[in-house]
């Protein structure tokens, strides 16, 4: 039962953040297709920004991946 | 005039500078952890860097290597694909770090993982003047 437990919980960590990580992506992506229809000559430093932006928006998921395999791999298996 | 569709030497120059400045901070961590704390804190520091490094070194290899002139859906669709695969080998990483190697301190591990993770937050806000010239 507290096994079944770990599991949803590093699930939970894992699906939550990868949604919120999903809409943000998501919006970026919509906002880049305006902006790069709207200024074509702006489309490398668009890109650069993407790049960058994208890295922030995947942390959270990122960690909450880590903490969640952690919590399914070493907490729930000991 | 810029060169449309193509990363400019410039900004260029600002992803790797991040990822030299990142790959940097992880070594001395790494360093200080072994030193201070022991073996298991330097390796398992080094680890929690590489798991941020090689997807995201993955990653920036694909944005920055890929001309699709000024195609802007071309563009989008690799830079998503990209994001992708640099997920799915963060999570492939993870799991071969917490099956193979035994011991492994979380905290060094995830320590490590997230300042990197904040470093990135905190390179927009250092470069800003650099990313708005083109």
């Amino acid at each position: 039962m507290e096994a079944a437990l770990l599991y949803l919980a590093g699930a939970l960590v894992m699906g939550l953040g990868a949604t919120g990580a999903a809409i943000g992506i998501g919006i970026l992506g919509g906002k880049f297709l305006e902006g790069g229809a709207r200024q074509p000559e702006l489309i490398p430093m668009l890109r650069t920004q993407f790049f960058i932006v994208m890295g922030l928006v995947d942390a959270i998921p990122m960690i909450g991946v880590g903490i969640g395999m952690y919590i399914m791999f070493v907490v729930a298996a000991a | 005039m810029t060169n449309r569709g193509t990363t400019s030497r410039r900004q260029r120059s600002i992803i790797q500078r991040m990822l030299a400045a990142q790959i940097l901070l992880t070594v001395v961590v790494s360093l200080l952890a072994g030193g201070l704390k022991g073996m298991a804190w330097g390796y398992s520091a080094l680890l929690g860097g590489l798991v941020y490094l090689l997807p995201a070194l993955y990653q920036a290899k694909q944005v920055l290597s890929h001309n699709h002139s000024n195609n802007i859906r071309a563009i989008l669709r690799e830079l998503y694909k990209s994001e992708i695969w640099k997920m799915a080998l963060t999570m492939v990483l993870f799991g071969l770090v917490f099956t193979l190697v035994k011991p492994i301190e979380p905290f060094p591990l995830f320590g490590v993982f997230i300042v990197l993770q904040l470093s990135a937050w905190l390179a927009p806000i250092v470069q800003n003047q650099k990313l708005y010239r083109n």
